[in-house]
């Protein structure tokens, strides 16, 4: 690893001593300076790069990373500049065609100093010539990407072959204008690869008054310190003892590619690490990231930190502002209850409905800039003036990791904690549907700690959610035209808990969040009511054009919708009737019906029909071949179930047959997929219920899953014969 | 670099930024705003009327190269069709040619400050281009605002500027151009598509007679509209076509491209340009062919050699988008673009002593022949091979192409093949839908609620060849299950293992395969019944074409499937039901499907053909009603009974 030091040193060198130089001179020097470079890394005595043989279980491999070495090295410079430093090497044995195509395009940072070659079976080395490179306005990622430049370049690699090793690095050094603090962006890295890898190092070289936080989660391999003695070093103007160096170093890793319900960071090797400038030690007592100590890595952060933190970056406004202190005043004497009720859903009617009810169009509507924190500061502001107790809480989103792996600001979220009702009650940012106390996905199965509490008040949890209230559920009624062999489906939809997320956001339109947000919060239709009367006028119609335009596509939208989940085509949509919004809390249940006609699920066959039955149900998920073998456990955002309820008419002078088939239990730990079917008097009446039990399941009960999964597949096909009698 | 189509995706990219101040809205222009609104849903803005004025300079001190030069100046007045629009436009240039001039104006006809993004234009297939283009925008506030642009473009070199085109991506009330004519050029406009347009031309002399003027207007153009699978846009969209024949100088007339032969000239000097190196491509070639045995082998080892070798990558900057590239450069580098492999391709043929020759071409999307002297007419280039008394034309750019076959891109499509001072004008033979035939032999036994059985599929022509490209391009270790999901149709109710495989390392043979088949959830048994559907691979089932499509549709190749599906049913069974046959015969396409009883068996035959790859628009209902005839069949099951 001696390069990184000789390097960072020529950097600095290089950098200082063209100061008088005419331009040739400094064109000359800098060619030579780069070839320098080139060839002191190329060349450099570092024995994984020499390796050419590939491990027997990896021959098959479309390609495999032979070596991937990363040095990250942080440097004052002065008083006011600071270096930031990438340098990477990376060598890839390509193994076939499919490899040898992605390579032969080859994308590389905008770095410094760049070296590509190619490595053939015989020895002989091909340096690539990056004349004809061109930059590239595309995102790079994977093998390509680097951490310290956005910036990219691609060129086209000359005569590469399966056999053939790809060695390549760049080095990206930035002199930056730090002043009193500078902070580097995070960095989340994932040790398993696209390709398997037989050697990964990365190396950390930190000055004096960086703040570096690290830590390997996973089973990913610790840092290491090291102990680096090079004369080169005693020239630059620091001294080498406040230079310290850490190491990871991480040996045959296998390839992996994310599975299906995922959470690759509960999981996967992972590294994650942020570098801080502070050039004074006093500032780091007011910051607002997690800080150790100068040069010293960071491996942990604990609750007094994240509390004190948090607290210190709270320091929210006492007051809420825009919104009228009579409705204020007229709050203040209900009961906490009442207090919290109207806080969360003036405020989500402020965000949503009134916004997009003051621009008449909501294609000019952006929320974006409504985050966390704003909420956060909003609502807490409005609690307080309400005179409601509440506490901001912190947790980390169950897809992110735990309260354990927490390292860096970015690891947490925020909440808010009232007492509602005599229980713990979280409010989280919402959506424009949300309802009081709803918690998100990432809150399940996770801790939570309240800043005001949190030297007294251990850790806790909200309650996980169930499938029970998590559910969908459709009342799904067919007959039949016998005219044009078409079926006729009328449909009630029923959402509870998470399963209203997506359907939310396809049946509810801004039109219902005004009608009901006026409605519970008591407000007038029209609240422009200070504008000119022209204004509104104008805007009200083009408000209602918008309307007409948005309502003749919804029925559109949703026939699409219909048609892409029961994968049909449907002849005609009608009468869509929102029948309950489930916006608030004390109606939480969304509710809507449809109805429409397709010819798709019923076929003459001789005399009788053949009703495709099990397609009512809407598509399901079909487990691919390969997804059957599956090496990491399963998290999904939460446990569910879904329910059908199917009352088919049967024809007059005809009976059903075939419904046996349609009875099917697969029961087991991580839940379920039923089915029955019966006959009364002239409907069929078919129920399903698929539910998945919860939202985690070690790998061993993948196959169980798939039993129930499959199931509820192999329903989709089944399909009923309408006999003439 | 010749203007081109590009599509609407890359206007969208960006827009900047001016707030229109509130202004009035004529009543007028509000009515005119709905009125367009309700034509163009999805439109936010239209033009009004809509310039594009064309007038030509000489540069008299150019003497090494065509000295004509001229300017593109487009003016549009639009009208916005909803409140707060970002309107963004793009133009486009390149290395012979630079935007000199873009601005917005507003209503009152001021002039808006404005900045533009200029950024390279990224097609697919090519590395890197020359193509750039400059994106500009302006918010508009109220609906009925009417505002203006003007973008100007300069041509150095007017053998760049070849095609003109009438529609954008916006309905335009009025559209005209205006082409100013000196006197001293002879200049050929042809025109293209406007049988379905009324196109009003006018041609006025100035009263000087330094130049004439001619103006095209049509009134009330649709924009742009791209479908998936349609013809390149010169198959249907109008435009004009510059043929520029002669320029007079210093009281001399000269050449221009008055006729194909000039262009084969100005191509022919690229062509020996060209600093061919050919010691090292022999010794390479006398390498290759080590162990052929004949003339055709030979061929077919240099041919494939550079098929395998050599990676296609195009840079198309400036001359090197005219110019091939010397062929011990793109042996070198192992790639190149359609020139540089055709010419290395050429030059080891003719090392080995045979008459291999460049050819230029411009491929199906290009609606235009050799009779057009102009760059606009081929965009492609190839090396013909003349071997005894037989022309075979060879594309160094497919993978896995037999030597005598061609892709259908280039199939049917007018050659201009280099022949020393002269030139031959000849057309790549089009092959028939025969050549692409898929056999599908398939043998089930109904075992329970399961088909099982063995099946047999040839794959020939075009289908070989993407078959071969998607196998050879997955990673080596997911090749067999790669095979196995195309054999399945991607259906989870399918399984296969593999028994037999063929073709897959041997372009000249077709791509055999044989392997065992299992299908689930295709029967129904109800009482003394069976319902069975024998065909999982349902191609076309409910391919209906949606009504708003308004151009012809063209497929990547002729279609071929014949399939042969048998099912031997149990002793105790009789047939009680057949579906009814479907026999559709139509120009453009055929789909025949029939079931018949053998014994204890049942035959399913089905034959889809499309026969030119091509469903022009006036037979879309027809279309829809044989798909729908076609899916019926499909849906339907044949039903055994118990004796």
């Amino acid at each position: 690893m001696k390069h990184i030091v000789l390097f960072t040193i020529l950097l600095i060198f290089t950098t200082q001593a063209f100061g008088q130089s005419s331009k040739e001179i400094k064109k000359a020097k800098a060619e030579a300076e780069y070839k320098a470079v080139v060839d002191e890394i190329f060349g450099e005595d570092d024995e994984d790069f020499k390796i050419r043989e590939i491990p027997e279980k990896w021959k098959n491999e479309s390609g495999v990373i032979i070596a991937q070495k990363m040095l990250m090295d942080y440097r004052r410079k002065n008083s006011k500049y600071i270096y930031q430093t990438e340098l990477a090497r990376r060598m890839i044995k390509i193994q076939d065609q499919a490899s040898q195509e992605e390579f032969s395009e080859f994308y590389y940072s905008a770095g410094k100093y760049v070296g590509i070659k190619v490595i053939k079976p015989n020895g002989d080395i091909i340096e690539v010539d990056r004349s004809e490179a061109v930059e590239v306005e595309e995102e790079v990622s994977g093998f390509f990407k680097s951490f310290s430049s956005g910036r990219y370049y691609k060129v086209a690699i000359p005569n590469l072959e399966p056999g053939d090793i790809i060695d390549f690095f760049y080095a990206i050094d930035n002199e930056i204008y730090a002043g009193d603090y500078e902070s580097f962006d995070p960095v989340f890295i994932t040790l398993e690869n696209e390709y398997p890898v037989m050697k990964q190092v990365i190396d950390f070289t930190i000055d004096k008054d960086f703040y570096f936080n690290f830590n390997s989660y996973n089973g990913a391999p610790e840092l290491i310190n090291v102990k680096r003695n090079n004369q080169l070093d005693k020239k630059t103007r620091y001294k080498d003892r406040y230079i310290r160096a850490y190491v990871l170093e991480d040996h045959d890793r296998e390839k992996e590619k994310s599975p299906r319900w995922y959470y690759p960071y509960r999981e996967s090797p992972l590294i994650k690490f942020q570098v801080m400038y502070y050039k004074n030690v006093s500032s780091t007592w007011n910051s607002v990231e997690f800080v150790g100590l100068s040069g010293t890595p960071k491996h942990y952060v604990d609750s007094d930190e994240i509390g004190k933190l948090l607290r210190a970056a709270s320091t929210f406004k006492r007051e809420f502002y825009g919104i009228d202190r009579k409705a204020i005043k007229m709050q203040m004497k209900s009961s906490d209850e009442q207090k919290i009720e109207f806080a969360y859903y003036t405020l989500r009617n402020k965000v949503y409905a009134n916004k997009f009810k003051s621009s008449g169009d909501w294609s000019q509507l952006n929320w974006r800039s409504y985050n966390e924190f704003t909420f956060i500061s909003d609502l807490s502001a409005l609690l307080t003036t309400l005179d409601v107790y509440n506490d901001i809480v912190y947790f980390v989103q169950r897809y992110h990791g735990t309260m354990d792996d927490v390292l860096l600001i970015q690891d947490i979220s925020t909440a808010i904690k009232v007492i509602y009702k005599d229980e713990i009650m979280i409010l989280r940012l919402f959506g424009p549907n949300t309802n009081l106390g709803d918690p998100t996905t990432g809150m399940e199965s996770t801790d939570f700690v309240g800043l005001k509490n949190n030297f007294y008040e251990k850790k806790f949890q909200i309650d996980t959610s169930s499938h029970l209230d998590n559910k969908s559920l459709a009342e799904i009624k067919v007959s039949t035209n016998v005219n044009n062999d078409s079926l006729n489906f009328a449909i009630h939809n029923t959402f509870t808990g998470f399963n209203r997320s997506y359907e939310w956001n396809s049946v509810v339109t801004p039109i219902d969040w005004i009608q009901e947000d006026n409605e519970y919060l008591g407000y007038e239709p029209l609240t422009e009511s200070a504008k000119p009367k022209k204004k509104i006028e104008q805007k009200l119609e083009a408000r209602k054009k918008n309307v007409e335009k948005y309502l003749n596509d919804f029925d559109e939208k949703r026939k699409k919708s219909i048609e892409s989940n029961l994968e049909i085509e449907i002849e005609s949509y009608r009468n869509f009737k929102l029948i309950q919004s489930g916006r608030f809390h004390s109606k939480p249940e969304l509710m809507y019906s449809e109805e429409f006609t397709t010819t798709d699920l019923i076929q003459k066959t001789g005399k009788n029909y053949l009703i495709s039955i099990g397609q009512f149900i809407g598509s399901q998920i079909a487990i691919e071949k390969e997804e059957y073998e599956r090496k990491k456990n399963v998290y999904m955002s939460n446990s569910r179930s879904f329910e059908n309820l199917i009352t088919f008419e049967i024809l007059e002078g005809y009976f059903v047959d075939g419904i046996e088939d349609l009875n099917t239990d697969v029961t087991n730990e991580t839940g379920s997929f039923k089915s029955e079917a019966k006959v009364e008097g002239n409907k069929l009446i078919v129920t399903t219920e698929k539910v998945y039990l919860n939202n985690y399941e070690p790998v061993e009960n993948w196959p169980k899953m798939i039993e129930f999964l499959d199931a509820a597949y192999n329903f989709t096909q089944k399909k009923v014969v309408l006999k003439k009698k | 670099m010749t203007y081109k189509i590009f599509p609407i995706t890359a206007f969208l990219i960006i827009w900047v930024f001016n707030l229109q101040s509130q202004t009035k809205i004529d009543p007028i222009n509000l009515d005119l705003a709905d009125n367009l609104k309700e034509q163009y849903e999805d439109k936010k803005f239209a033009a009004i009327y809509m310039s594009t004025l064309v007038t030509f300079t000489i540069d008299e001190k150019i003497k090494d190269r065509w000295p004509v030069k001229c300017t593109e100046t487009e003016k549009s007045s639009l009208i916005a069709l909803e409140n707060h629009i970002e309107f963004s436009n793009a133009v486009f240039y390149d290395d012979y040619s630079s935007v000199t001039d873009i601005n917005i104006y507003n209503s009152k006809g001021k002039k808006q400050k404005i900045m533009f993004l200029d950024r390279s234009y990224e097609s697919d297939g090519i590395f890197h281009s020359d193509a750039r283009y400059k994106t500009y925008g302006y918010d508009v506030e109220n609906k009925g605002s009417q505002f203006s642009y003007l973008h100007k473009v300069d041509y150095d070199d007017v053998k760049y500027f070849s095609s003109l085109y009438f529609q954008d991506f916006f309905p335009v009330m009025e559209r005209q151009i205006e082409i100013r004519v000196p006197k001293w050029l002879d200049l050929e406009i042809l025109e293209f598509n406007f049988e379905e347009y009324s196109v009003k031309k006018t041609i006025t002399a100035d009263k000087k007679g330094d130049y004439e003027t001619i103006v095209y207007t049509v009134k009330d153009l649709e924009p742009r509209q791209y479908f998936n699978k349609s013809p390149g846009p010169s198959h249907y969209m109008p435009h004009l076509i510059f043929v520029y024949k002669s320029y007079e100088m210093d009281g001399k007339k000269h050449k221009m491209f008055a006729s194909t032969a000039d262009l084969y000239n100005w191509y022919r000097q690229l062509r020996n340009n060209v600093e061919n190196e050919t010691a090292e491509i022999s010794e390479l070639a006398a390498g290759i062919v080590k162990g052929a045995s004949n003339e055709k082998e030979k061929i077919e080892a240099l041919y494939y050699w550079v098929q395998d070798n050599i990676r296609y990558i195009a840079f198309e900057d400036g001359i090197a988008g005219f110019q091939p590239e010397p062929c011990q450069q793109v042996y070198n580098k192992k790639y190149g673009d359609c020139k540089g492999m055709a010419n290395l391709l050429a030059e080891l043929l003719k090392s080995q002593g045979f008459d291999a020759r460049l050819t230029w071409i411009g491929t199906r999307r290009l609606n235009y022949d050799y009779t057009i002297p102009s760059l606009i007419v081929d965009n492609h280039m190839i090396c013909t091979l003349f071997l005894e008394g037989e022309t075979y034309y060879l594309d160094g750019t497919e993978k896995y192409m037999p030597f005598g076959s061609s892709a259908f891109r280039i199939q049917g499509q007018e050659v201009l093949i280099e022949d020393g001072e002269n030139y031959l004008i000849k057309k790549i033979p089009e092959k028939e839908y025969e050549s692409n035939r898929y056999e599908h032999q398939i043998h089930y036994t109904l075992d329970g609620k399961q088909l099982n059985g063995s099946a047999k599929y040839q794959i020939n022509g075009e289908g070989k060849t993407r078959l071969l490209n998607i196998y050879n391009s997955t990673p080596k270790n997911e090749q067999k299950q790669a095979l196995e999901d195309y054999l399945s149709g991607y259906e989870k109710n399918v399984s296969v293992e593999i028994l037999e495989k063929s073709g897959l390392n041997n372009r000249n043979l077709p791509i055999d395969l044989e392997f065992n088949i299992s299908v689930n959830n295709q029967i129904i048994e109800t009482g003394d019944e069976i319902y069975v559907n024998m065909d999982f691979e349902q191609v076309y089932k409910n391919s209906d074409i949606s009504e708003e499509r308004s151009t012809d549709l063209e497929l990547t190749q002729k279609i071929f499937y014949n399939y042969e599906i048998k099912l031997n049913f149990p002793t105790g069974f009789i047939v009680d039901y057949l579906p009814d046959p479907v026999k559709i015969n139509e120009p453009e396409y055929t789909f025949n499907a029939n079931y018949t009883q053998l014994g204890n068996s049942i035959l399913l035959n089905k034959q889809i053909i499309i026969k030119n790859a091509w469903i022009s628009k006036e037979n879309f209902d027809s279309w829809n009603i044989h798909i729908n005839e076609l899916s019926g069949f499909y849906k339907d099951r044949v039903i055994l009974k118990k004796q």
